[in-house]
């Protein structure tokens, strides 16, 4: 009977866990994996199509194909793909939470090497990324998701494309404003990785703060939340910013002293942090140089690992999934929700299993 | 991610039994390589769907040659670049290993392949662009339109090549199974001049025509037999051999170091008989077309050589009873049916 699952007969869905703008995630059981196989319980991301008018949604084609050829620990791995009546599947690894429930979760106390785990692994993922000149373009703790085996996934790739030539026309309207570097907000049009980096620098002070670094209002709102938080930029720091399109001077402020917002970050931490988020896009830090400052080479404490990370999190009051691989699914639950492909496939249905599946 | 393999995915649809091999075969082995899923045996191309069907042999050829045509001039048209023109070809190509040229219209699915090239390789274009430029394409020197028609958004006929287009790529996405990386052999060839021709003027040159050959390429089913190393290999041997130019065979050495400099085969590491045999199917490609055989001029179009009896025959028939009866004065709508290029 497992010789035969393709498509939606392979995969039980047992509940839903979200739902976005287009797409809705939800946990599902891989029939073909025997019980207490690791990857038996997934995840899977129903992305509608954006019917009738530019056919295929483009944005599940990027992440299919950017996630096909990104294979990492630390980023998001795609199982499966599959075509239903009117909506493109994604089957990816079930994730036990995301950034976001951690950091808004107070009673985790994240210590110093914990921090520097999370930090590590994050840039262990995006490195790979900017590798292979991808560029993830929509980096927030809620797309970094905690795996089953802790370590922190970078995930959503909806908005993210490969960034081959330097003379490439991309938009500047891309990034969750709050994590948006200040090249984007003055619309430039060319940028690289270093959009990415300044999200990361965000992520890395809001895991020692526990609240969003630079929570702005609107578009003038960030830039001068960005200003007042690291000081405007000068000529010499920065020396063509005000050719950008949409520059706004700013009253000049010079940057603050950074450890009286950060009493509890190691001074390499402090120092990382601001390399990260320098206001000059050439002169921040890359995702390499980064895995090779002392601040993770040299100073202790050293980063714990990703099972004693997992459990931390686990300890928390919002992950009440533990995803374990030998959970059952509840089943008055998935009564609700899917009626049609519960429990063993009827005759016809395994029959129309065989045969392929049409769109139409 | 892996894809139903190739051939037990085939029979299925012909009717043969493979044992052991059945669709989606979880336990089967799988091939991780994302470019070698896509390669097929010599056998397996003479036993493509549309084959099996009865298409014979020249037929498919042609089609295949006349879509890459099909597809440069449109992409010209819109002006996409190269890459997501041969991507465009690869995907279509692949296609047709695995489903048949009767069931599909050829022209339709190189449309939609553009199509979701276009958007694979960030080279976006209108669907209505899309639209206009394939059916105007299509319909080149055809009796009624000798310019190509012109189909704008509100054309009668737009919406119905709107929704085959859009059906079509679906299909197209369902049968790669959703499988959108692609190898480009431009890069190669690119390597390959980059690291074995010093001079600016000879590496131009070229590398210029390595790109012309690897463009005519795509005229052949070459992309889903060999690896796109391969012919990129292949094509900076033919392009060196055309200018004269003398390749490193493995027995210079760099005057320096002594290191013996790597043969031109030996630097994607590539079966010296199987680029031998790219070289060969290049070739009999370009005497093919030199000779304009009987085949490829005015050779029978895809339907034309069906046995009669086949459900195909029939719809063509049928729509040359609908057209042959169009209302006198009254200016012709209906988009040509999707039968073959002209």
């Amino acid at each position: 009977m497992v010789a035969s699952l393709i498509g939606e007969h392979r995969y039980e869905k047992v509940k839903a866990l979200g739902e976005g703008t287009v797409s809705v995630v939800s946990k599902a059981r891989d029939r073909s994996k025997k019980k207490g196989d690791k990857d038996r319980i997934v995840a899977i991301k129903k992305i509608r199509m954006g019917h009738r008018k530019d056919g295929v949604n483009i944005t599940a084609l990027r992440e299919i194909k950017l996630l096909q050829e990104l294979s990492h620990p630390n980023v998001i791995g795609l199982l499966d793909v599959y075509a239903g009546k009117n909506n493109v599947n994604m089957v990816i690894e079930y994730c036990v939470t995301d950034l976001e429930e951690v950091i808004r979760d107070r009673t985790i106390f994240l210590t110093p090497a914990e921090i520097k785990c999370c930090m590590k692994m994050i840039l262990e993922g995006i490195n790979i990324c900017h590798k292979k000149w991808v560029l993830h373009r929509d980096l927030k703790p809620s797309n970094i998701l905690v795996g089953a085996d802790g370590n922190l996934k970078i995930a959503d790739f909806g908005l993210a494309r490969l960034h081959a030539s330097p003379k490439a026309r991309l938009t500047h309207q891309v990034i969750t404003r709050w994590y948006r570097p200040p090249e984007l907000l003055y619309a430039a049009r060319s940028y690289g990785p270093s959009v990415d980096m300044w999200s990361i620098g965000c992520i890395f002070a809001e895991l020692i703060l526990r609240i969003p670094y630079l929570p702005g209002d609107s578009d003038i709102d960030q830039l001068s939340k960005i200003f007042q938080a690291r000081g405007t930029p000068t000529k010499e720091d920065w020396p063509d910013h005000d050719s950008l399109p949409a520059f706004v001077q700013f009253k000049e402020t010079p940057p603050p002293d950074q450890r009286q917002f950060f009493l509890a970050a190691s001074p390499e931490g402090l120092d990382l942090m601001n390399k990260m988020l320098h206001l000059n896009p050439q002169k921040r830090i890359s995702a390499e140089e980064a895995l090779q400052h002392p601040y993770f080479v040299t100073e202790q404490p050293t980063p714990c690992d990703a099972e004693a990370l997992l459990e931390k999190i686990r300890s928390g009051s919002t992950v009440k999934d533990k995803g374990s691989p030998d959970e059952e699914p509840d089943e008055s639950e998935a009564d609700d929700n899917n009626n049609e492909s519960q429990n063993a496939p009827s005759a016809l249905a395994k029959a129309i299993g065989q045969r392929k599946l049409s769109f139409s | 991610m892996s894809r139903p393999h190739s051939s037990s995915h085939d029979d299925s649809r012909r009717g043969i039994k493979r044992p052991n091999q059945h669709i989606g075969d979880s336990s089967a082995p799988v091939e991780t390589s994302e470019h070698n899923s896509w390669l097929f045996t010599e056998e397996e191309i003479t036993e493509t769907p549309s084959r099996v069907q009865g298409l014979p042999e020249h037929a498919e050829l042609k089609v295949v040659a006349k879509t890459a045509q099909f597809i440069q001039e449109c992409g010209g048209e819109l002006q996409v670049p190269q890459l997501t023109k041969s991507v465009a070809v690869k995907f279509f190509q692949r296609f047709f290993m695995l489903e048949s040229m009767l069931n599909h219209p050829p022209p339709l699915v190189a449309a939609a392949c553009l199509f979701l090239s276009c958007k694979v390789q960030e080279t976006h274009k209108r669907l209505k662009d899309i639209i206009y430029w394939t059916v105007k394409v299509r319909t080149r020197n055809t009796k009624d339109f000798p310019d190509g028609m012109d189909l704008f958004e509100n054309s009668p006929g737009y919406y119905e090549e709107k929704n085959n287009i859009l059906d079509k790529e679906r299909e197209v996405l369902r049968v790669l199974n959703f499988d959108l990386t692609v190898d480009h052999p431009y890069k190669h060839l690119w390597a390959l001049t980059k690291s074995y021709l010093g001079s600016d003027q000879v590496q131009r040159s070229i590398t210029q025509a390595g790109w012309n050959f690897l463009n005519d390429s795509f005229r052949t089913y070459l992309h889903v037999r060999y690896d796109a190393k391969e012919v990129a290999t292949a094509a900076f041997f033919m392009s060196a051999k055309l200018h004269n130019h003398k390749l490193p065979d493995g027995t210079t050495r760099e005057r320096s170091t002594g290191k013996r400099i790597l043969a031109w085969h030996e630097f994607f590491k590539t079966n010296l008989h199987r680029v031998e045999e790219v070289c060969k199917i290049l070739l009999d490609m370009y005497e093919l077309e030199d000779k304009a055989s009987s085949v490829f001029k005015k050779g029978a179009g895809v339907i034309e050589s069906v046995p009669p009896k086949h459900p195909a025959k029939r719809r063509k028939t049928e729509n040359v009873k609908l057209e042959s009866t169009p209302i006198d004065n009254e200016p012709r709508t209906r988009v040509e049916p999707y039968t073959a290029y002209r």
